[in-house]
């Protein structure tokens, strides 16, 4: 195909008043797709070479700049010459500057990415001859706010009106389900070249709802052919990988991936390598991959079970596997997931594309009125930090979107008169193991005895995904909302070992958890007795009293030490030591202010 | 006391209309006598007020469900609510559709879980069960639990985990139909209790399964 002029925007266009064009784009680690509806069909929109798969590279070249396929027309692949998986890059730190080498200025993925949207953006103009300015852009299910919002910015920045992100499994869920008008339970097992993301969706009458999603967005088939060159080496007795020359490594790892390729045709053969300039002989079987990738793929096994766990399935409530993803051609995979989940598997349609195809729908919908319905999730637990570092969670993973929650909040000090509003993000126990999002804080709260105030915190979350916080203190009529953009990234192995950690870790936070719950029980009761101290000699006999101040003297002291068992009891013997006091306070019909123990975390 | 009206003003400040009863439509002035998403009208989308989570599905105030029914009619509502169907409407509507597709979801959310359903429906029904000594004031209950707890951790191999599921839950489906009866009857404080015990049931059989899965 001939290189299209780009034609001016302006004048009127030939489809006013007809349907509205929105394109549907799959921006992947490795590849882009773009398609759209029209009338009852869905296209792929090509690049200016004619071809539909667009790799997500970037190269500059002679004063301007190279993308996708036009790279790969160079006759030499130099490393620093060109740069790809530019949404892995999102995940590490969407801000960060990347060097191009032959460039004077820096380059941040944001950036980097609005480039590819802009060039995906005139493809689609130049195929359409048409102005585009909508689209519905897909991202991991397991993507997180501020990659989310990262891929939004990039592609606002390129001139396109972003009308939803949508997650890429249930896009592909989307394209089956219209396409072939399948319901019921269905298991997305999408591998990509650089994320597993795996959703468990509900298909009824039109309306797809995903029931849970989890991931991994640091494991896909680039991982997989860095696992299969270093066994082909290792089996070869050749130079190991770490020790190649940077532009061998990578012709080497994309040699490995066309063997890959290549075996699914011929279970062994032989062919070349270049390593340190010198032409090497080596042989390749079947053998090699699988045993290189077995504990990867193992590994996704495993998040399916949680997946399917969190979604409250067992595996004979599900109804079939939809497989997205170039890497879910795989054999290995294909067998491991026949074996786990005995089911159907649907990959009839090109797993390279159905996600493209699905947002082409999903986007024809959203402009031009559609039947169908997609209700998507939240992917992590979100909510505040309460006394003693923990996370209350307020909005729990894997709810339906949009979704407004509401919590009471009060003080625990007397007289406290502002609240600090720490927002998170995350599976675990303690604050310093989530994420930590913003905070605010809440003043002209009235001072009052603790646990007198009532703060109400909100949070919204609305179709976007987009998160906001208020909180108020009604009696006084005082509020303060934030909505969160924020701007620091989690850090990669954070990200990655977030979920996995709130699971390994249950026993250890839940102890640590108890502890400190305990610790702000005995703080509070400590504090409570210190304002009722004048009540309490008013109301006990002496020996009482003296009972009662013997405990809070041990209790305050067991505080310094670790021993929930021994702050626990001594709790409770002051909890019984002022039993009469308590009574009496009661008959003086004073509300009693003692604080409830919450015996929910007993269990 | 009259029930006022509560009408969102945004997402977060709820402002108290004055305990109007009849509600008028924001966009051709009619009047509104019962809850309704639309104008009968106009067919607009109406500012939302705030509803219980049977009334906002159209339910009677009753401890059983129909859950496949109350599914679809949520789809249906979904279908006809959720921000995708307001895209090219004002920012308004598309605001209105967020707090009720917003509901809509927690509500079904409510609904579909029995201890949450009867939580909800005792509140309604005017019960009030006080957070200081949820499930404390009986003994009994919780010292089962504690066994049973202690049970569960001291489970050895897969089958024992097994049995130990069955038993677990075939006393959880037990203790249902009590709940259902007791709803039946309007024994709301044995409905309390009973509900309070269903969800450390719940709690320990949501842990077992955990471990099975991290095996």
């Amino acid at each position: 195909m001939a290189l299209l002029e780009i034609k001016e925007p302006g004048g009127n266009s030939e489809i006013e008043n007809e349907e509205q064009i929105c394109i549907g784009i799959d921006f992947g680690t490795t590849n882009c797709v773009c398609s759209i509806k029209r009338g009852d069909e869905i296209q792929l929109i090509p690049d200016e070479l004619g071809n539909f798969i667009i790799p997500t590279i970037i190269s500059y070249e002679q004063g301007g700049f190279l993308f996708g396929n036009q790279v790969f027309k160079m006759e030499e692949y130099k490393e620093s010459k060109f740069i790809f998986s530019i949404k892995r890059l999102f995940v590490e730190n969407p801000s960060k500057k990347i060097k191009f080498d032959n460039l004077d200025s820096d380059y941040s993925p944001i950036e980097l990415a609005s480039l590819v949207f802009e060039y995906l953006k005139k493809c689609s103009e130049n195929f359409l001859k048409t102005k585009i300015n909508k689209c519905v852009i897909t991202v991991p299910a397991y993507f997180d706010d501020i990659s989310r919002s990262a891929i939004k910015r990039s592609a606002s920045a390129s001139g396109f009106d972003v009308l939803r992100l949508i997650n890429e499994p249930t896009a592909a869920a989307y394209a089956y389900g219209l396409e072939k008008e399948t319901r019921g339970n269905f298991f997305v097992y999408d591998i990509g070249g650089g994320t597993v993301d795996l959703s468990i969706l509900k298909l009824t009458q039109g309306v797809f709802k995903v029931l849970s999603s989890g991931g991994d967005v640091y494991l896909g088939g680039d991982d997989f052919d860095i696992a299969f060159c270093k066994e082909i080496l290792r089996f070869n007795n050749l130079t190991e990988l770490e020790n190649f020359k940077s532009s061998e490594k990578i012709i080497a790892i994309k040699k490995c991936k066309k063997f890959k390729e290549r075996l699914s045709i011929k279970s062994d053969f032989e062919d070349r390598l270049i390593i340190d300039g010198v032409e090497v002989k080596l042989k390749v079987n079947i053998e090699l991959l699988n045993s290189s990738i077995s504990q990867l793929v193992e590994k996704t096994i495993k998040i399916s079970k949680e997946v399917l766990f969190q979604a409250n399935l067992d595996v004979s409530d599900l109804d079939g596997v939809i497989f997205v993803g170039g890497s879910s051609r795989l054999g290995l995979i294909n067998k491991r997931i026949s074996e786990e989940f005995k089911l159907k598997i649907f990959s009839d349609i090109d797993p390279d594309i159905v996600v493209a195809r699905g947002a082409a729908l999903h986007a024809y919908g959203l402009v031009n009125g559609a039947k169908n319905l997609l209700l998507d999730i939240t992917p992590l637990s979100l909510g505040i930090e309460t006394a003693g570092g923990l996370m209350e969670k307020i909005v729990e993973r894997n709810s339906t979107i949009p979704i407004i929650k509401e919590q009471e909040f009060t003080t625990y000090e007397n007289g406290q008169t502002a609240i600090k509003i720490h927002i998170l993000q995350g599976e675990r126990e303690t604050v310093e193991d989530n994420r930590s999002l913003g905070e605010f804080i809440l003043n002209g709260i009235p001072a009052k005895p603790p646990g007198m105030p009532r703060i109400k915190v909100r949070f919204a979350i609305d179709s976007n995904g987009i998160l906001s916080v208020a909180a108020s203190e009604e009696s006084m009529g005082v509020s303060k909302e934030l909505e969160v953009k924020p701007t620091h990234g989690l850090e990669v192995e954070d990200m990655k070992d977030m979920i996995k950690d709130s699971i390994i870790n249950g026993s250890v936070d839940i102890e640590k958890r108890l502890l400190k719950e305990s610790k702000m029980e005995a703080k509070i009761f400590l504090n409570e007795m210190k304002n009722l101290k004048k009540e309490l000699s008013d109301l006990s006999t002496k020996d009482e009293l003296k009972k009662v101040n013997t405990i809070i003297n041990d209790l305050e002291s067991e505080l310094k030490n670790d021993n929930r068992k021994k702050i626990k009891e001594l709790i409770k013997l002051l909890d019984q030591a002022t039993q009469s006091f308590s009574e009496k306070r009661i008959k003086k019909s004073i509300k009693s202010a003692l604080v409830g123990k919450n015996y929910d975390n007993l269990l | 006391m009259k029930k006022e009206d509560v009408v969102a003003e945004n997402l977060f400040t709820f402002k108290i209309s004055m305990k109007k009863i009849i509600l008028e439509c924001w966009n051709c002035s009619s009047i509104i006598k019962n809850f309704s998403f639309f104008c009968c009208k106009c067919l607009k989308i109406q500012k939302p007020i705030e509803v219980d989570i049977f009334k906002i599905f159209g339910l009677p105030y009753n401890f059983s469900v129909d859950l496949e029914k109350l599914e679809l009619k949520y789809y249906d509502l979904q279908s006809k609510l959720h921000p995708d169907r307001f895209i090219n409407s004002s920012p308004e509507e598309s605001y209105f559709s967020q707090i009720h597709s917003s509901n809509l979801n927690s509500s079904f959310e409510k609904l579909k879980d029995t201890v949450k359903r009867s939580e909800e429906l005792l509140k309604i029904l005017g019960f009030k069960v006080d957070k200081d000594d949820k499930s404390f004031n009986d003994i009994k209950i919780l010292n089962e639990i504690m066994e049973l707890q202690d049970e569960a951790e001291n489970i050895k191999s897969q089958k024992e985990r097994s049995n130990f599921l069955v038993m677990v839950n075939s006393e959880v489906s037990n203790l249902y139909k009590q709940l259902k009866e007791s709803f039946k009857q309007k024994r709301l404080k044995d409905a309390s209790k009973l509900n309070i015990k269903i969800s450390y049931l719940n709690k320990i059989i949501k842990d077992i399964k955990l471990t099975q899965v991290n095996e």
